[in-house]
């Protein structure tokens, strides 16, 4: 049930000891423009979960010797993505994300 | 010519005049457990709390009945439970909980004969010390021990009050006489009596921290769900709420819990004093036994003695200066009477240091100390 | 983006402190989708938690969160519903947390068919403390306290629920997020005690003593030993033994729920008093 209030609820404060890496984020989008893969690499911690749920081959770890597992993924085929979101309902941490303009517009028309 | 208001009067045990005046300083949420000699807090509040709006739910042990009244006070109602002994030691992880987190709560503990299952109907006062140490850790206490039944609905009121006001748990320690003797008491009129409500923030919402005392030394507490969302843990933590494990601000934010008490003392001590101005031996009492121990004074003055009774009202913080002056005027000796085998005595032995005797009228078995067992101690303490 | 997780999270506290590859993470963000779904305000709501690895989520979470003592987070939780029954509240806690310490409580909270949603993760270890067993390790996996095998049997958590009288049980896993977030919406619509326990993978503790070290092969083990309940429908009981039903295991929509019926209290103890 949605409540009463109109706006958008305030963001409370929060400390800033999260806020120590610096944000580097990969965007992709592929030849027809209609999706985009958004990599978060600052949150990525290497899992490789994201590669392994890719039903399309779209995603890669390469090594990088500054992460925690030594591994961070990127994107390399976009051309092949069909939206399915696994690899963002599979992330743990928020690394990465599937943007998809027909799903978008679906979205909007309910 | 105006007619002066006459007070209801009642004759009630002290359980219900604990619930009575719960009602009356706004306690709107009970969560108990069925424990003797406490459940009759427990009755009370469950027929009465629905016909003034509140809630009552008895909950599946000591331990659930804690923790949903620190839930509730959270959502900013005025919050009891009611327990003794046995419950009371259940509850103790939960209560550094409250404490922790700086949870306004009343916990209610009708002591009785002790340890473990030990004498369900049958007084006792040996959770004094648990009351103070019970939980590990270091936390504030503050524990009310009233000892007649008008005063158990002021202290009842005014441990509301005070857990409003230091945003912590307060004790509410009765013992089994007290719970059941009826006494006439004179309910004061709703006007007759402060009742303190916990500061909320009125601040912009991105800008507030539940711990944070950089303003007021007591931080506001904000009622969930009135647009103030902020995290609180019984980890460690520092103004923000969040986990912290950083030595300086632990060891800070530790000391400004027990602040909290330790710097109003002033406010949170309280006594009563009887026949002590000449006294040159001194005892010392609370609760249902401070009743006997007032009968035995008076006793040994008809008989010449110079006597006087020291009766803590709030026993934590303890009366400390009141105790030493206690010790420096009375060169006979004090006598701590309590139902137990000697736990406030302790005190009294650490703020007596002049070497005068400190000795103890003792009794666990579940039978009151009788005015005559103290008079015994003081006739004994006179002839030295 | 589709979903704007930032709408519910703390995000100055983001990385979280889960293991990379820790399956909390899929919860956490299939709540969220959950959330977004039904257009939940983080004012009406209120997130509690014990304590251990899963009960570390209501911190990043930018709700009214409170982070309890170890088994305890329903009690606080039936406090705060049953002072604010209009308000939305939701319990996160894991297998040990929940089933062992916990177990009193969550039993309790079924029965009182109170409307509040709990999540439970279980991952089969108490993955905080070190890897530990619990009550849903397997027979016979390794544990810092079992090394020679764990002899005790472990939990059924679902059955567990619905036995208690929970109204609405559901599992899932954390290799089918998309199933979970509809499994958690489902139990945020429904009024009455919700419970969705969710298996999810420690491979840091639990895996790392049993030889599936690897989160990947850990979440493909769990997956392999789920059958949902519509493929179930056509399996033998020789071929269902030994696995995980996923789905929603059980729903009541006649069942009282507990402030509805204090609420009838509340007006007969008044009318009473009103003779």
């Amino acid at each position: 049930m949605p409540s009463e209030e109109q706006e958008q609820p305030t963001r409370v404060a929060t400390n800033e000891e999260g806020a120590d890496k610096a944000e580097h984020i990969v965007s992709t989008t592929n030849s027809s423009q209609q999706i985009t893969v958004v990599v978060y690499e600052h949150y990525c911690k290497g899992c490789e979960i994201c590669c392994d749920v890719c039903p399309k081959e779209v995603l890669e770890m390469v090594v990088a010797s500054d992460r925690w597992e030594g591994a961070l993924v990127k994107v390399v085929n976009i051309d092949n993505c069909n939206g399915c979101m696994l690899c963002e309902y599979e992330c743990p941490d928020f690394a990465i994300e599937v943007f998809s303009a027909k799903k978008e517009a679906k979205k909007k028309e309910k | 010519m105006t007619e002066k208001r006459k007070r209801e009067v009642v004759f009630m045990p002290g359980n219900i005049v604990v619930a009575e005046a719960a009602i009356a300083a706004g306690c709107r949420f009970f969560a108990g457990y069925p424990i003797t000699p406490s459940s009759e807090i427990a009755h009370t509040m469950s027929e009465r709390m629905p016909q003034l709006g509140g809630k009552f739910i008895q909950m599946e042990d000591e331990i659930a009945a804690m923790g949903a009244i620190i839930g509730a006070s959270l959502t900013g109602l005025k919050v009891m439970t009611a327990t003794s002994g046995p419950g009371f030691s259940l509850k103790q992880e939960n209560i550094g909980f409250a404490a922790m987190i700086e949870a306004p709560c009343v916990v209610v503990n009708v002591m009785r004969g002790g340890p473990s299952t030990g004498l369900p109907t049958a007084i006792g006062q040996s959770d004094v010390m648990q009351a103070r140490w019970g939980t590990h850790g270091d936390r504030p206490v503050i524990a009310l021990t009233p000892a007649y039944l008008d005063e158990v609905y002021t202290e009842t009121v005014r441990a509301f009050n005070l857990a409003e006001k230091y945003r912590t748990p307060v004790f509410l320690l009765l013992d089994e006489v007290l719970g059941h003797l009826s006494e006439r008491v004179e309910i004061p009129f709703a006007d007759e009596l402060e009742i303190i409500d916990r500061h909320r923030p009125d601040m912009n919402k991105r800008e507030y921290f539940p711990f944070d005392s950089s303003k007021e030394e007591v931080p506001p507490l904000a009622d969930y769900y009135t647009g103030y969302r902020y995290h609180a843990t019984g980890l460690n933590h520092d103004h923000t709420g969040f986990p912290t494990t950083d030595p300086a601000l632990c060891q800070r934010e530790n000391q400004r819990l027990m602040d909290k008490v330790e710097h109003h003392l002033d406010e949170l001590v309280k006594y009563e004093e009887f026949m002590l101005g000449d006294a040159e031996i001194g005892v010392i009492a609370f609760g249902s036994t401070a009743r006997a121990a007032r009968v035995a004074v008076s006793n040994a003055r008809e008989k010449g003695i110079k006597v006087g009774l020291l009766r803590p009202i709030t026993l934590w913080p303890f009366p400390e200066k009141a105790c030493l002056k206690l010790a420096e005027h009375c060169p006979k000796g004090i006598i701590v009477a309590e139902a137990n085998l000697g736990q406030i005595i302790f005190e009294v032995e650490r703020h007596a240091r002049n070497g005068i005797p400190v000795v103890g009228v003792q009794k666990v078995g579940g039978v009151p100390i009788y005015p005559a067992e103290i008079l015994t101690k003081i006739e004994e303490l006179s002839a030295c | 983006m589709l979903i704007k997780y930032e709408h519910y999270l703390r995000m100055s506290r983001i990385p979280h402190m889960w293991c990379p590859g820790c399956g909390i993470g899929i919860i956490v963000k299939a709540m969220i989708r959950a959330m977004t779904a039904l257009e939940w305000n983080p004012n009406d709501i209120s997130m509690i938690s014990g304590i251990g690895c899963t009960s570390r989520a209501p911190g990043y979470m930018d709700l009214h969160t409170l982070h309890t003592t170890h088994g305890r987070a329903l009690a606080f939780a039936t406090g705060i519903k049953f002072a604010r029954p209009d308000k939305k509240v939701v319990v996160i806690s894991g297998d040990g947390d929940s089933s062992a310490i916990g177990g009193n409580h969550l039993i309790h909270a079924c029965r009182r068919n109170i409307d509040i949603t709990m999540i439970i993760v279980n991952n089969n270890i108490y993955g905080m403390t070190g890897g530990q067993f619990s009550p849903t390790t397997p027979f016979g996996a390794k544990a810092a306290t079992a090394p020679w095998g764990n002899i005790d049997p472990a939990f059924d958590l679902s059955k567990l629920a619905i036995a208690a009288g929970a109204s609405y049980v559901a599992r899932g896993h954390v290799g089918s997020a998309a199933q979970l977030e509809r499994l958690i919406r489902g139990g945020f619509k429904h009024k009455g005690f919700a419970v969705i326990e969710v298996l999810s993978n420690c491979h840091t503790q639990f895996g790392r003593r049993n030889k599936l070290s690897d989160p990947v092969e850990l979440i493909n083990h769990i997956a392999a030993k789920t059958v949902n309940t519509k493929q179930a429908e056509s399996m033998t009981p020789e071929e269902l033994n030994g696995k995980f039903l996923t789905g929603v295991l059980f729903e009541a929509t006649d069942r009282t729920e507990y402030c509805d019926a204090y609420q009838q209290v509340v007006e007969r103890s008044q009318k009473a008093l009103a003779k």
